[in-house]
C-alpha cells in the first residue's frame, strides 16, 4: 500500500499520473484537505479510478501561534486523524508527499517517518524562497517550523527522494536525492484512455481558440496574502493594457483564482474548469500565440507550446506599480530615436524592461538590454535605465562622481520607483538643477479604478543641449483602457520646468530631513534610555 | 397549527411594540448561544422588557425617532474604527460559500446599502419631494396601518408598496401611483451597492454558482430587482419578497417557497443582518445562514448624537457604510478626517459658496494653511466660483499690521513665547523677527542675548520692543510693496472678495481688509468667512461679528454660544489645536517676504506631511461621496453649522484620542518658532503642559 499527500490541483495531477504509470497495481491512499475536495467533491466517484480510499483532514483545525504549541497540536492531530481513519503509516510501503512543508510533512518529521518529496510545483525545488515568502504571510510559526525542517527544499535526512522537474530548475542546480519527473512528458506515457479519465476528472474541454491569442496563466495572489483584491486587479489590468495589443485575450484561471476576469475583460474569455494548466496542452488545438505569466510555475512546463512568452517573475509582485515609469522612460528613448545605441540597465526590474522592449507597444523590439552590476561600470556614449532602493552611502557617491564625468552623449534616466532620489545629495544639489523631470500624469477615465492617480517623475540627466530640448518638447499619451486611465506626459514651459526640478529639490530634501529627524528622535530615545 | 400560534405571540410580545422589538433583537444578537442554551432567560428578559415599554411605557434607547440618548457617546478608541467587526476579507468569505450549491442574500443592509442610517429617514427626503409636512411620519404611520388592515383581512402583516400608498391616498390626496413611483425611484437613486457583497457576488457569479435574493419587503420583485440592477448586481436566478408571496422570512414561509422553487435537495445557505428572519428563520428550515452585521449597528454607538434628522441620518449613514461595510480597513488619520472632519469642511464649503452666490462676492481668496484643503474641497464641488490660494498666516499679518496693531504683535511675538512648551532665547527671537539689529540695546532694558524668554523678563523685552518701534515698523513696513504687488495680483479686478479661514478672530482676514481697503486702497470690499469664532478673550472680535464684517459657519459669541461655550470651557482651551489637524498643509506656513522680495516660510513639519496627507484624504472622500449621493437632493448640502461641528464635539469628549495617536505630531501654536533647533511643540507636549 501507498500513500500520496496532495492540496492542490497540480499536486492531485502529479499524484495521479505517478501512480497510473509507476505503481498501476498498489493500493493507494490519497491524503488530502478540505480545500481540495471542495473544487473537486469528494463524493465524485472519479477519485476511485485512481486511488483505493481518499481521506481528507481539515488543516485549519490544527492551531498554534508558537511552534512548540503548533507541533503538540500537529502531533495530536494526525495521531487521533489516523486512528480514527484506521491507517497505520508503519504499514505502507512508501509516503509520497506533494507540499512538504504542509502539516503532513510536518508531522512526518516530527514522528521521524521516512517519505519521498514531490516538488510543490514543476522548477520550485531550485525557488523555495517563493514559498517561503508566501507562507511566512500566511502562518509563520508553520513557516518556521517547516524551514528549520528543511521541508521546503526537502533538505531533511528523512526525505529519501525528491521529484522533480530538473529541466526547469534554476542553472546549476544539483541535489543528488533529485529525480526528474516531467508532468506534462509523463502525461504523453499514459495510456489514451488513461489520460481520457484525468482529462475528464479535471474537466478539460477542447477549446478552439482564435489563432491570434494571449493566454493568460494567473496566480492567486490574494488568496495568498501576495497582495490585496485591488491590487491583483490591477496587476492584470496593467499587463492586458500594455501587453494584449490586437490579441484577444484569454485568461486560465489558477486553479484557486476567484476573480472575475470576465467582468473586468469583457472582451476577453475565461477558460471554465479548475484544472492545473500542465493539461492546457489537451485542451486547445491550435495553440495561443502568446502567452503571460507572473510566477506561474506551469510556464515552465508547457512554455514551448506558444511562440511569445511574457514571463514575469515573482519581484514583479512587488514592482508592478512601477510599470509607468519603466514604460515612460522606454517611451522617452523610443521618441529620441536611439536607434542603434545599447540600452544598459542597473537596478532596474530586468523582465519589465525587457518585456516593454520587445512585447509592447514601443518601437525598441529585440533591442539588446545589458545588465550592470556596477555603478563605476557606466561609461561615456550609453544610455542606462537606474533605479535603485536602499543605497548606501558609497553608491549615492559613485553615481554623483559618474553623473559628473560623463560626456554629452550619454543619457541617463533615473525612475526614482522609491522616491529616494539617490542621485541626490546636498553637496551636489546643482546636479539636480541639470536634470529634466519628466512627469507622468494620470487622469481616470472611469469611476472604479484600481489605480492611484498620482502624478510620478522620472529624471532624465544629459549634458546635450540638444537632447534636452528634445526631451522637454516631447509628449506622449496613452490609453490604458482596462485599468481606466490615460497616461500622459505633456510638454512644459521653462517656469513649469523649473517649478518641477525645485519641486523635485524640495521633495529630496524633505526625504532627507525626514531620515535627519528619525535619526535624531532614535537618538534622543537612546539617550534618555541610559539616563 | 402551532407554528402560527408562535408566530402570532412573537407578533404581540414582540414585534408590536417597536421599542421592545429594537431591544429583543439586540438581545438575541449579543446573546446568542446563551439563547439557544436557556430559553427560559430569553423569555423572562421579554417579559421584563414588555413590563418596562408596555406598562410602564419607557421608551427604548433607540427608537424610531431616536428620543435622547441617556448615555454619552464616544470615539473608538482602540485603534482604526473600520477594524472593530474584522470581517473576513469579501474574497475570503466568497470562498467559504463555494461548497454551496445556491447562496441567498438578504437585500437591504447587506447587498444594498442607502447612504442614511434609517431607512425612515428616507420618508423626510420623499416629504420634500411632495412639498408635504410631515410626510414621513404620514408614511410611517400608513404603513403600520397597512399592516393592521393585513392582519385582519388576510391572517398575516405583508403590505404592498400600493396598499400603503392607497392609505396616503386618503389621508393626503397624493395620488397612489404616483406616490409609489417617487418612492421608488428615491430608493433606485440613493441604494448603492455594498461594495463588500457586490465583490462577494461578483466572484460567485464567476465560479457560476446559482444566487438567489429573499427580502421581506413591500416593493414587489419587479421593483426591487431594478434596484439591484441600479446597484450592479446582475444574474438573480431568483428574487423572492415578501409581499409577492404574503408570507416572510422571518415566519419561514417565504424560505420554504425559495427552497422549492430552486430544488431543496440543494445545500442552501443565506446571508442576512436582520438575526431572527435571516439567521434564526433560515436555520429553522435547514437552510445554513451567516450573519452579516449590519453596518449601522456596528456604528451607532460611535456616531454623535443630537444632530438635526435628515443631515444625522445621512451623516451616520454615509459613515458606518463606509467605515463597517467590510471591504477596506483605514488608519486612524484617514478616518479622523472622514469622521470627524468630513462633515464639516463640505458644509462649510457650500455654506462658503452660498454666501458668495447670495453676497455677489467676486473671488474667493482661501488663505494658507488652512485654505489648501478648504480650496481642493471647494473646486471638488463648484466651478462656478473664482478663487485663490493666497500665502497667508498670522506671522505675516501681524507683521505687515504691524503699524495698526501694535497690541496683538506684541502679544504674539513675544508675551506668548514666555508661555511656549519650547524655551527661546531672546537672541533667537530677535533673529526669526529679523531686529537682530537691536540686541545693541538688551542691556538698556536688563536682557542678555542668551536669556530664555520668560514671565520674568518678557515684560523687560516687550518694552525694548516699544521703546524701539519705529525700529520694528521700519523692518516690516519696507516689504509692503512686494506684498501690494502680490495682493493685486491675486485680487485683480474683483471688487468684493471673501477671505476663507478656520477661524478664530477673523484677524487674517481683518488684516488684509485693513491693508486692501484702507492701506491700499484698492476699490475692493473684503469680507471674512470664518468656520467658527472663539477666543480666550470672549468678546474680542464682538464687533466685526456684530458688524458683519466677520461671518462665522459654526459658532461665535452670539451664533450657536452652546458651541461656543463648550468648545472654549472644555479641554482646558485646546480645543483649537484638535480642529486645526483638519487644515494643516504639506508645506510650511508663510512667513512673510524678505529683503529680497522672496517667499519666507516657517520651520516645515515634514514629520507630519504623511498625516496630513491621510486626514485630507479622509476629508475628501467623505466630501465626495456625500456630494455623489444627494447630487439629485442638493438641499441635503446645506449642513447647519451646528450639525458640523457635532462629530468634533464627539471627539474631544475624550482627548485620549490625541494622546493616542497624534502625540507625536508637531503642533505650533504660536508664531515664530524655534529657529535655531528648528523645533515645534508637539501635541503630546500640549496635552502635558496642560495635564490632560
Amino acid at each position: 500500500m501507498i500513500l500520496y499527500h496532495a492540496i492542490s490541483s497540480y499536486q492531485l495531477l502529479q499524484s495521479m499520473v505517478h501512480k497510473l504509470l509507476y505503481h498501476k497495481s498498489k493500493k493507494a491512499i490519497l491524503l488530502t484537505t478540505n480545500f481540495l475536495v471542495e473544487k473537486f467533491p469528494i463524493h465524485s466517484k472519479m477519485y476511485s479510478l485512481f486511488f483505493d480510499e481518499v481521506v481528507v483532514y481539515h488543516s485549519h483545525e490544527i492551531k498554534g501561534q508558537e511552534k512548540l504549541d503548533l507541533l503538540d497540536n500537529t502531533n495530536d492531530y494526525f495521531t487521533r486523524f489516523f486512528e480514527k481513519e484506521k491507517i497505520n503509516l508503519d504499514d505502507l510501503d512508501h509516503i509520497f508527499v506533494s507540499c512538504a512543508h504542509s502539516f503532513f510533512g510536518i508531522y512526518l518529521i516530527n514522528i521521524k517517518k521516512n517519505f519521498i518529496f514531490m516538488e510543490d510545483a514543476s522548477g520550485l525545488l531550485s525557488r523555495p524562497e517563493i514559498l517561503m515568502n508566501i507562507e511566512k504571510k500566511l502562518f509563520l510559526a508553520k513557516h518556521e517550523i517547516s524551514e528549520s525542517f528543511g521541508l521546503y527544499n526537502g533538505d531533511n535526512e528523512l526525505i529519501l527522494e525528491k521529484y522533480c522537474n530538473l529541466q526547469v530548475q534554476l542553472p546549476g542546480f544539483k541535489d543528488s536525492k533529485a529525480v526528474h519527473i516531467d508532468i506534462v512528458k509523463s502525461l504523453d506515457l499514459l495510456l489514451p484512455n488513461e489520460l481520457e479519465i484525468v482529462l475528464n476528472f479535471f474537466g478539460v474541454d477542447h477549446i478552439n481558440f482564435d489563432e491570434n491569442s494571449m493566454l493568460i496563466l494567473t496566480q492567486h495572489f490574494a488568496n495568498l496574502g501576495i497582495m490585496s483584491f485591488e491590487d491583483q486587479i490591477l496587476i492584470y489590468q496593467l499587463l492586458v493594457d500594455y501587453f494584449s495589443l490586437d490579441y484577444k485575450v484569454i485568461f486560465k484561471l489558477h486553479p484557486d483564482d476567484l476573480m472575475y476576469y470576465n467582468l473586468l475583460f469583457p472582451e476577453s474569455v475565461s477558460l471554465k474548469g479548475k484544472f492545473p494548466a500542465e493539461l492546457l496542452p489537451y485542451a486547445f488545438k491550435n495553440p495561443p500565440k502568446a502567452a503571460l505569466t507572473v510566477s506561474s510555475t506551469a510556464i515552465n512546463n508547457i512554455g514551448d507550446q506558444f511562440e511569445r512568452k511574457i514571463i514575469f517573475d515573482n519581484n514583479f509582485e512587488n514592482e508592478f506599480k512601477k510599470i509607468h515609469r519603466y514604460y515612460t522612460a522606454l517611451k522617452f528613448l523610443d521618441l529620441l530615436s536611439y536607434s542603434n545605441r545599447k540600452i544598459y540597465s542597473y537596478g532596474v526590474n530586468e523582465a519589465i524592461m525587457k518585456n516593454l522592449i520587445n512585447y509592447s507597444d514601443l518601437n525598441l523590439y529585440n533591442r539588446s538590454l545589458y545588465e550592470l552590476s556596477n555603478i563605476n561600470d557606466i561609461s561615456n556614449n550609453c544610455i542606462v535605465v537606474l533605479d535603485k532602493h536602499d543605497c548606501d552611502v558609497n553608491e549615492n557617491i559613485d553615481i554623483i562622481k559618474c553623473i559628473k564625468k560623463l560626456d554629452s552623449n550619454s543619457v541617463l534616466l533615473f525612475l526614482n520607483s522609491h522616491e529616494d532620489y539617490w542621485f541626490y545629495s546636498l553637496e551636489s544639489k546643482k546636479l539636480l538643477l541639470d536634470m529634466i523631470p519628466i512627469t507622468i500624469n494620470k487622469t481616470a477615465n472611469a469611476k472604479d479604478i484600481y489605480q492611484d492617480l498620482e502624478s510620478e517623475t522620472i529624471y532624465i540627466y544629459t549634458k546635450n543641449e540638444e537632447v534636452k530640448k528634445m526631451i522637454t518638447e516631447s509628449e506622449f499619451k496613452r490609453e490604458l483602457e482596462n485599468t481606466g486611465i490615460s497616461l500622459g506626459v505633456e510638454k512644459k514651459t521653462q517656469d513649469e520646468l523649473r517649478i518641477k526640478v525645485l519641486e523635485g529639490i524640495l521633495e529630496a530634501t524633505e526625504k532627507r530631513l525626514l531620515h535627519y529627524i528619525k535619526l535624531n528622535k532614535e537618538l534622543a530615545s537612546k539617550i534618555e534610555n541610559k539616563m | 397549527m402551532i407554528k402560527k400560534i408562535k408566530d402570532k405571540m412573537f407578533y404581540y410580545a414582540v414585534e408590536r411594540n417597536p421599542h421592545i422589538l429594537q431591544e429583543y433583537q439586540q438581545y438575541r444578537w449579543n446573546n446568542e448561544e446563551l439563547h439557544r442554551k436557556h430559553r427560559l432567560k430569553s423569555w423572562l428578559y421579554l417579559g421584563n422588557l414588555n413590563f418596562k415599554h408596555r406598562l410602564l411605557k419607557i421608551p427604548s434607547e433607540v427608537t424610531l425617532h431616536k428620543l435622547p440618548e441617556k448615555r454619552v457617546r464616544l470615539p473608538y478608541l482602540q485603534g482604526a474604527e473600520s477594524n472593530l467587526l474584522k470581517r473576513k476579507p469579501p474574497h475570503i468569505f466568497a470562498r467559504d460559500l463555494l461548497s454551496y450549491d445556491v447562496i441567498s442574500f438578504d437585500i437591504f443592509d447587506t447587498l444594498v446599502l442607502r447612504p442614511l442610517d434609517d431607512p425612515r429617514a428616507l420618508f423626510m427626503i420623499l416629504g420634500e419631494k411632495h412639498n408635504y409636512l410631515d410626510f414621513s411620519n404620514i408614511r410611517i404611520n400608513a404603513e403600520v396601518q397597512a399592516r393592521d388592515n393585513a392582519a385582519v383581512l388576510k391572517g398575516n402583516r405583508e403590505v404592498t408598496i400600493f396598499d400603503i400608498y392607497e392609505i396616503i391616498e386618503k389621508r393626503t390626496g397624493i395620488n397612489k401611483d404616483y406616490g409609489v413611483q417617487i418612492e421608488l425611484e428615491t430608493e433606485i437613486d440613493l441604494c448603492f451597492a455594498n461594495p463588500y457583497m457586490l465583490r462577494v457576488f461578483n466572484i460567485l457569479r464567476a465560479q457560476g454558482k446559482r444566487i438567489i435574493a429573499t427580502s421581506d419587503m413591500y416593493l414587489h420583485e419587479s421593483m426591487i430587482r431594478k434596484i439591484l440592477n441600479k446597484c450592479g448586481y446582475i444574474g438573480f436566478e431568483e428574487v423572492f419578497v415578501s409581499c409577492d408571496y404574503n408570507c416572510s422570512k422571518r415566519d419561514t414561509n417565504l424560505y420554504k417557497i425559495a427552497l422549492k422553487k430552486i430544488g431543496d435537495f440543494n445545500k442552501v445557505v443565506h446571508i442576512g443582518d436582520n438575526y431572527v428572519p435571516d439567521i434564526e428563520s433560515a436555520q429553522k428550515v435547514g437552510i445554513d445562514a451567516i450573519y452579516y452585521k449590519n453596518v449601522n449597528d456596528a456604528g451607532r454607538q460611535y456616531r454623535t448624537e443630537g444632530m438635526s434628522d435628515l443631515v444625522g441620518s445621512a451623516y451616520a449613514g454615509i459613515v458606518n457604510a463606509h467605515l463597517h461595510n467590510g471591504i477596506k480597513e483605514y488608519d486612524p488619520y484617514y478616518e479622523y478626517g472622514f469622521i470627524y472632519g468630513g462633515l464639516y469642511v463640505f458644509g462649510y464649503c457650500n455654506w462658503i459658496h452660498e454666501y458668495v452666490k447670495k453676497n455677489k462676492v467676486d473671488k474667493v481668496l482661501f488663505l494658507s494653511r488652512d485654505g489648501d484643503i478648504y480650496q481642493k474641497v471647494f473646486n471638488n464641488l463648484f466651478n462656478d466660483v473664482p478663487n485663490e490660494y493666497v500665502f497667508w498666516s498670522r506671522i505675516a499679518n501681524t507683521k505687515y499690521t504691524a503699524d495698526v496693531n501694535r497690541d496683538d504683535f506684541l502679544t504674539r511675538m513675544i508675551t506668548h513665547k514666555a508661555i511656549n512648551v519650547i524655551d527661546i532665547t531672546v537672541e533667537d527671537l530677535l533673529k526669526s523677527l529679523n531686529l537682530s539689529t537691536l540686541e545693541k540695546r538688551l542691556l538698556d532694558f536688563g536682557l542678555r542675548k542668551e536669556e530664555i524668554i520668560n514671565k520674568g523678563n518678557v515684560k523687560q523685552l516687550e518694552n525694548l520692543l516699544i521703546e524701539n518701534w519705529d525700529v520694528v515698523i521700519e523692518r516690516y513696513m519696507g516689504e509692503n510693496e512686494v506684498l501690494e504687488d502680490y495682493f493685486i495680483n491675486v485680487i485683480g479686478e474683483s471688487k468684493k472678495v471673501a477671505v476663507i479661514d478656520v477661524g478664530w478672530l477673523g484677524t487674517g482676514a481683518m488684516g488684509i481688509k485693513h491693508l486692501v481697503e484702507e492701506k491700499w486702497k484698492m476699490n475692493c470690499e473684503v469680507k471674512s468667512l470664518v468656520a467658527a469664532s472663539a477666543s480666550w478673550s470672549r468678546a474680542a472680535n464682538i464687533n466685526e461679528l456684530m458688524k458683519n464684517q466677520t461671518e462665522t459657519y459654526m459658532f461665535s459669541r452670539f451664533y450657536n454660544r452652546e458651541l461656543f461655550d463648550s468648545h472654549l470651557n472644555t479641554n482646558k482651551n485646546t480645543n483649537n489645536v484638535y480642529f486645526e489637524l483638519f487644515t494643516q498643509a504639506c508645506y510650511p506656513s508663510f512667513a512673510g517676504f524678505d529683503v529680497n522680495s522672496n517667499f519666507e516660510f516657517d520651520i516645515p513639519e515634514v514629520e507630519n506631511y504623511d498625516v496630513i496627507k491621510k486626514i485630507h484624504q479622509g476629508i475628501m472622500d467623505f466630501s465626495t461621496m456625500y456630494n455623489e449621493f444627494f447630487e439629485n437632493h442638493s438641499y441635503m448640502y446645506n449642513i447647519p453649522g451646528y450639525d458640523a461641528y457635532l462629530p468634533f464635539r464627539m471627539v474631544t469628549r475624550n482627548v485620549e484620542f490625541f494622546r493616542r495617536f497624534f502625540s507625536e505630531t508637531a503642533f505650533s501654536r504660536g508664531v515664530g518658532a524655534d529657529y535655531t533647533n528648528q523645533r515645534t511643540e508637539t501635541i503630546g507636549d500640549i496635552l502635558n503642559k496642560v495635564n490632560l
